[in-house]
């Protein structure tokens, strides 16, 4: 992403009540993008604090050198939850960031997102994320996955006042609202989707703000795919264990949860299982366009998400990326259900994996 | 992250139910005295028609895609007395209403799951 200009919407340079929380272990190399991003907002943070969790690369140094609070727990605390659970003690502002340390926000993030909490019971609010760097098969699939989601899905959600999660990378909460809950929970793999749910049962509101968009930087390789993946599908299974009484009585996101489980499980056998077997069966490779079959109807969001930012040529392209990426995303998602739910193997340990 | 496979299953039709009901919802929220974005609901709405005609193509895909298939499946399973262009069209109708058939037995699930939930 090139460095945009910072450009107040209201025109003028204001600070806002917000303290933006880094969590960061061994970030050294994407730490200063993330603080210069945030140090060149049209609205500025009162205060920016780098949770520097015991990196061993300098990390510490080089964010205190460009003139940000660091802190540092007395042990790594294990966690992106427990780092910035840490920091929480210290901040002293009506709102609070968090953002991961590589990401990167648009100039007027922070901004937007503000008055999402004129809302007095609103206590949580995201914007939209896309990749930084759009280059790999995983990076490409990821892009054209966001625009999609972030389109489509997500503004659905939102009208219906109940996003599925407010971001991990990057949302803006009311302080007493997390403190009230405990901070960032560290009970599941996905800290984001466990607050937002747990706010949701607390009769409090999520807000999902379309231009405000932060960029991380997504998995290039299998590698970091791989662990990534393997946190969101058992985190995703680990939140509906824990919340899916409460959830019932929450409009709209029972059926969206309920829905997704379905696809996450049934619609993975499909793909997986059931398509090449017909295919075997009758030995014919038609059906097999059963993976691809729905493109006219994935494509349409994609497009209206790429038209404004001028990135049709890419979205189009990375497009075939996406069909490779869902199919991965099928296996992680059905391995977890196996191992959390039929043999109760649950995944405790936080793999970074961007 | 995103839940699920986004576009495989009953996942697109929800939304896509969601989106269209959108203004409907937008004027009962109007008529109790609620704030309504038209804007945004206008726009969710030209791109859920933008994906039903998405949903149209499909349709029409899988009728190109069915009548090569029913060749071997006429010839595996020895079906003499169905003609291939009708079993084109069930099969295509079967996997349009397969799919709201199952997010409409979801949907009812999580509302009988909550009504037992709530009386115990």
């Amino acid at each position: 992403m090139a460095m945009e200009e910072s450009v107040p919407i209201s025109g003028m340079t204001r600070t806002a009540p917000v303290t933006v929380i880094v969590p960061a272990f061994n970030e050294s190399a994407s730490v200063v993008d993330t603080i210069h991003s945030l140090q060149a907002q049209t609205v500025i943070p009162a205060e920016i604090i780098v949770v520097d969790d015991c990196s061993a690369d300098g990390t510490g140094d080089i964010a205190r050198s460009l003139g940000v609070t660091v802190i540092r727990p007395p042990a790594n605390t294990g966690s992106k939850a427990g780092a910035q659970t840490f920091a929480l003690a210290h901040v002293r502002t009506e709102f609070v960031i968090a953002i991961d340390a590589d990401t990167t926000l648009a100039p007027d993030a922070i901004e937007r997102l503000l008055p999402a909490f004129d809302d007095a019971n609103v206590a949580a609010a995201c914007g939209s994320v896309l990749p930084r760097r759009i280059k790999s098969v995983w990076e490409r699939g990821r892009y054209v996955e966001y625009l999609f989601a972030f389109t489509f899905y997500k503004q659905v959600q939102d009208q219906y006042g109940a996003p599925l999660i407010s971001s991990g990378c990057f949302s803006m909460y009311r302080t007493e609202a997390v403190c009230a809950v405990g901070g960032w929970p560290t009970r599941t793999l996905a800290e984001d989707m466990d607050l937002t749910w747990t706010l949701y049962q607390r009769g409090r509101a999520v807000r999902f703000v379309s231009g405000a968009v932060c960029y991380p930087i997504e998995p290039r390789n299998y590698g970091f795919l791989k662990k990534q993946l393997r946190r969101w599908s058992h985190g995703f299974v680990q939140n509906v264990r824990l919340h899916w009484r409460e959830l019932l009585e929450v409009p709209f996101l029972r059926s969206a949860v309920a829905v997704a489980c379905w696809d996450a499980v049934v619609a993975s056998v499909v793909y997986l299982v059931l398509l090449p077997v017909i295919a075997l069966v009758f030995w014919n490779p038609y059906f097999l366009l059963g993976y691809v079959i729905d493109v006219p109807a994935i494509v349409v969001p994609v497009i209206a998400g790429a038209l404004p930012r001028r990135e049709l040529g890419r979205a189009l392209v990375s497009v075939p990326s996406f069909f490779i990426l869902r199919t991965v995303n099928a296996v992680f998602f059905l391995k977890a259900v196996w191992a959390e739910l039929v043999r109760g193997r649950r995944l405790v340990t936080y793999e970074k994996g961007h | 992250m995103t839940a699920g496979v986004p576009g495989t299953g009953i996942g697109g039709l929800f939304y896509l139910m969601a989106a269209l009901l959108l203004p409907v919802r937008g004027l009962l929220l109007r008529m109790r005295g609620g704030r309504v974005s038209w804007r945004m609901v206008a726009k969710l709405l030209f791109l859920a028609i933008g994906v039903f005609l998405g949903i149209w193509a499909t349709w029409w895909l899988l009728g190109l895609a069915i009548v090569p298939a029913a060749e071997t499946v006429e010839a595996a399973i020895h079906v003499r007395g169905i003609l291939r262009r009708e079993y084109a069209e069930f099969v295509r109708w079967a996997a349009i209403l397969a799919g709201f058939v199952t997010l409409a037995a979801v949907l009812i699930g999580t509302q009988v799951a909550r009504l037992v939930i709530k009386r115990r």
